[in-house]
């Protein structure tokens, strides 16, 4: 089977989709604005769609059977990229929280702090208490998951500070950023040296709307220290057997 | 015969893990907070080293632990799943029958010299 040739005309489009695909990702490291990172993969994508519209359906596999020709298949497979990476973002995204309640066989748990800032911000928040030692604390869209082991290791203020932090992330939509960012890493190599930053500067804007709400610092850090210090009195316990 | 079991127990357990145990045996069941209460005054220890090696202690099944829901909020409290007396028992059936796997006759035919004596 003769593929159609990767004309002039065709590196040109790759070239300028490529181009602003990383523009774009560019443009997202500065603003950490979620959905630069889908328009990145649509420009990187973008070629590929092109070249296989262009592709002619002129050899079946089978005599007669024009459905299962191998191009066909190729091009049904390439299209079905967009809808497969919209479907597993949606579904993983808004899935997530329940499989992780589900998972880790959580119990929900009543805060006044969360009420009063869903009541603030007029969406309905979630806190999720679960079973474990560890030092746990992690944000999902509008759900906080708080292990066992945060409530042993820190007072009321840390704990406080703890759940400020995470409704820093919740605020600023860390949860759906990252998820992003690891969905453009997966399918882009370009990205894969740009999204390490998006961790650090959302934890930067975390932790500042914790210590903005508290009025001081001092809460937050007493809880990351104490968090630091579990992990490696475990690292040592570890190396000791 | 206690200073061997104290050497047999050294070789599994931190000196940290043996010094939780030595006051859950009496005591029965202990938050985390109590035990720091009551180990700070004989070492110097974080509140932070003693959760850590209470939750190794429950990976290794030596002591378990439930929640209780109180004044404090949500805590872990540990209690001992054997008595002292059950647990040396276990580790010297362990280390004999390790003994006897890896030394075969020699060291059986050590425990009948020693127990003749």
């Amino acid at each position: 089977m003769e593929l159609p040739p990767i004309t002039l005309e065709l590196l040109e489009i790759a070239a300028a989709s490529w181009a602003l695909g990383i523009l774009v990702l560019y443009s997202w490291k500065r603003t950490s604005k979620a959905w630069l990172l889908y328009a990145h993969l649509t420009f990187l994508f973008l070629p590929l769609f092109v070249y296989a519209a262009r592709l002619p359906c002129a050899q079946p596999i089978l005599d007669g059977l024009q459905a299962f020709c191998a191009v066909t298949l190729t091009k049904v497979a390439i299209y079905l990229i967009p809808p497969t990476i919209l479907i597993a973002t949606l579904a993983g995204y808004w899935l997530f929280p329940y499989l992780y309640v589900r998972q880790l066989r959580c119990k929900e748990q009543s805060s006044h702090l969360i009420s009063t800032y869903a009541t603030k911000i007029g969406k309905p928040l979630r806190l999720f208490w679960f079973d474990n030692a560890q030092p746990l604390a992690f944000s999902l869209r509008n759900t906080i998951f708080m292990s066992q082991g945060m409530f042993e290791l820190l007072n009321h203020h840390e704990r406080e500070a703890v759940l400020l932090h995470e409704l820093g992330h919740i605020r600023e939509r860390s949860g759906w950023k990252k998820f992003s960012s690891a969905l453009t890493r997966l399918f882009s190599p370009l990205a894969s040296f740009s999204c390490r930053e998006t961790v650090q500067q959302e934890e930067r804007r975390a932790d500042l709307f914790a210590a903005q709400t508290q009025g001081t610092t001092k809460y937050l850090k007493q809880a990351k220290e104490k968090v630091i210090l579990y992990y490696s009195s475990a690292s040592r316990a570890r190396l000791r057997i | 015969m206690c200073g061997s079991l104290s050497t047999l127990m050294t070789s599994d357990l931190s000196p940290l893990e043996r010094a939780i145990l030595k006051k859950l045996w009496p005591q029965r069941r202990l938050k985390v907070r109590e035990l720091f209460t009551l180990l700070k005054n004989e070492r110097s220890v974080a509140l932070t080293s003693i959760a850590v090696a209470l939750d190794r202690l429950h990976s290794k099944s030596i002591v378990d632990r439930t929640i209780t829901t109180g004044r404090g909020g949500i805590r872990y409290v540990y209690f001992p799943r054997k008595s002292r007396a059950e647990f040396e028992k276990s580790v010297v059936e362990a280390t004999v029958n390790k003994l006897i796997t890896r030394f075969g006759t020699t060291a059986l035919s050590y425990f009948n010299e020693r127990f003749k004596k």
